[in-house]
């Protein structure tokens, strides 16, 4: 099996404090692999590091191996962050639109790239992607902060897939819905994973459960234990796994 | 005898509302004194001519001038360099030693007198560089004095963008540059543009400053380099020496009008930002 991103002993120091501590994930392409753990865990710190978001915070230092297909996201010269982060896109914890119409929200990713051809189309294949074109294929020039909390989410979703990234990372993408719009977001990953690569971090076990092939389960900055999710939610190998899915803390 | 809370509550509502209404009359008082000697006085000839016996007789075409190249040229100096400061200690470096000695020298700029900006600008621009009374000499020494407020109304704007924007930004594989302009300046431009017009307001009622550097020349400037004489610098002329209390009353009235205009110009601005952007 090949694997889209690895992480190699990453370590990962926070000024003094040591937020992730040796940790090795390989996350297998074109299906959903969920990183699951109490609060202050590590798990978004790793998500970000996926796409040296944690370049943009004072005090970080990262020592350690992730590699996008065969490059290294850190040291090769060929991959510059800007590059990664087009290949790697990322959704928020909470729907972040700009204060822009629509269109030019989803378009913006396009324009920064220097790619400005055909962004109607760009636009229409975005929002086809998320489920959004029905809705909003009239309300293109509306402000996008007018649109519902779900609808705002997909439009996140739409303007990094505009951009045609390999992997969409998603930091808890739901918290900030209520349970019906939750549902929503958890099927359109399942039809996105058909064509990307998605890591998803979620304090919600039964949304890892849900909807990933693979879970991973961090504890105070180590990876516990990794594995089909399957296994991890019915047959942990390790007793703090087992303690957290059941309940015991977290 | 206690008063009861209620009473006091009443008691409380009249006196911030007295307190409040003091504000908005002393404002009004003033305008309607000024406007009242001034206004009859203003004519359009008063507006384009040019005086003469001093300002006895005439008009303040040329101060009118005057004060629009100075304060344009000041904001057009001042303007980019606060700007980028601004964006330089929000954005490009971390908090440390430097950028706190950058606000710290803004500060102690921002408390200088005016009269002391006009002796150094007397001194640097008119005798040592040789420019003489001018509007660039005063545009200038203007300059140096507004940057404080411009630098810290636009970082105070830009700091007030959400985070959220910057790393959206970012993380679609924006250059820092991009996101800056994309994406900050185009929240932060209502904050920065009240700046700048902050700024011109000061420019054009500044006075002390601009004696010693750009001069009082009646004449109408036709360079950067002609001395010339602004609308206050003018009013506190007639004034002062007595020529025409009749005319420093229109002088006053126009430069209170210009003000008002600029101001309402700027909210017009700026709620056309906010309507477009949210």
């Amino acid at each position: 099996m090949e694997y889209k991103l690895r992480a190699s002993r990453l370590n990962l120091h926070y000024g003094a404090f040591h937020a992730l501590k040796d940790v090795s994930i390989a996350v297998k392409p074109q299906m959903i692999t969920a990183i699951i753990g109490p609060s202050g865990c590590g798990k978004s710190t790793l998500l970000r590091c996926f796409n040296r978001m944690n370049d943009l915070t004072d005090g970080v230092h990262v020592s350690g191996e992730i590699r996008l297909d065969d490059q290294d996201i850190y040291h090769s010269p060929d991959l510059p962050v800007t590059s990664l982060r087009r290949r790697v896109g990322m959704v928020f914890q909470r729907p972040n639109p700009f204060p822009l119409s629509v269109f030019d929200n989803i378009a913006y990713g396009r324009r920064v790239h220097g790619l400005s051809d055909d962004l109607g189309e760009v636009v229409r294949s975005a929002l086809m992607a998320t489920r959004l074109w029905d809705d909003l294929k009239d309300r293109l020039d509306s402000p996008a902060l007018d649109l519902s909390a779900e609808q705002q989410q997909r439009l996140c979703i739409s303007r990094l897939v505009a951009i045609e990234p390999e992997v969409l990372l998603m930091d808890e993408p739901c918290s900030a819905l209520d349970p019906i719009a939750t549902q929503h977001i958890e099927e359109l990953m399942q039809l996105l994973a058909e064509r990307y690569t998605i890591v998803i971090v979620t304090h919600n076990m039964q949304q890892a459960a849900r909807v990933s092939k693979e879970t991973a389960f961090m504890l105070l900055g180590d990876l516990v234990e990794f594995g089909p999710t399957t296994d991890i939610f019915t047959k942990p190998r390790d007793r703090r796994t087992e303690e957290y899915v059941t309940g015991r803390y977290g | 005898m206690r008063i009861s809370p209620a009473n006091t509550q009443r008691i409380m509502v009249v006196a911030l509302w007295t307190l409040a209404a003091m504000t908005v009359f002393t404002l009004l008082f003033i305008l309607g004194y000024v406007l009242y000697h001034g206004l009859p006085h203003v004519t359009w000839s008063f507006l384009t001519e040019s005086p003469r016996r001093m300002g006895k007789e005439g008009g303040i075409f040329p101060m009118i001038v005057g004060t629009a190249m100075v304060a344009g040229l000041a904001v057009l100096i001042a303007g980019p360099i606060g700007v980028a400061t601004a964006i330089y200690l929000t954005e490009y470096t971390r908090e440390g030693k430097i950028t706190a000695i950058i606000r710290f020298g803004a500060d102690c700029l921002a408390g200088i007198p005016s009269i002391i900006f006009g002796l150094f600008g007397f001194v640097f621009f008119v005798i040592t560089l040789g420019m003489g009374l001018s509007v660039m000499a005063g545009a200038l020494t203007l300059a140096i004095m507004v940057l404080p407020t411009i630098i810290r109304t636009s970082e105070e704007a830009i700091r007030a963008v959400p985070r959220s924007f910057s790393d959206v930004s970012m993380g679609l594989g924006a250059t820092r540059w991009q996101t800056v302009t994309r994406v900050v300046l185009r929240s932060a431009s209502p904050g920065i543009v009240t700046g700048i017009v902050l700024s011109i307001g000061r420019c054009i009622s500044e006075t002390a400053a601009l004696m010693l550097t750009a001069g009082s020349a009646l004449r109408m400037p036709h360079s950067a380099l002609d001395s010339c004489r602004t609308l206050a610098l003018h009013f506190y002329t007639l004034m002062r020496e007595g020529i025409s209390p009749a005319h420093a009353w229109a002088t006053a009235s126009v430069l209170i009008v210009v003000i008002l205009l600029i101001n309402l110009v700027a909210y017009w601005l700026m709620r056309r930002f906010v309507a477009r952007t949210v």
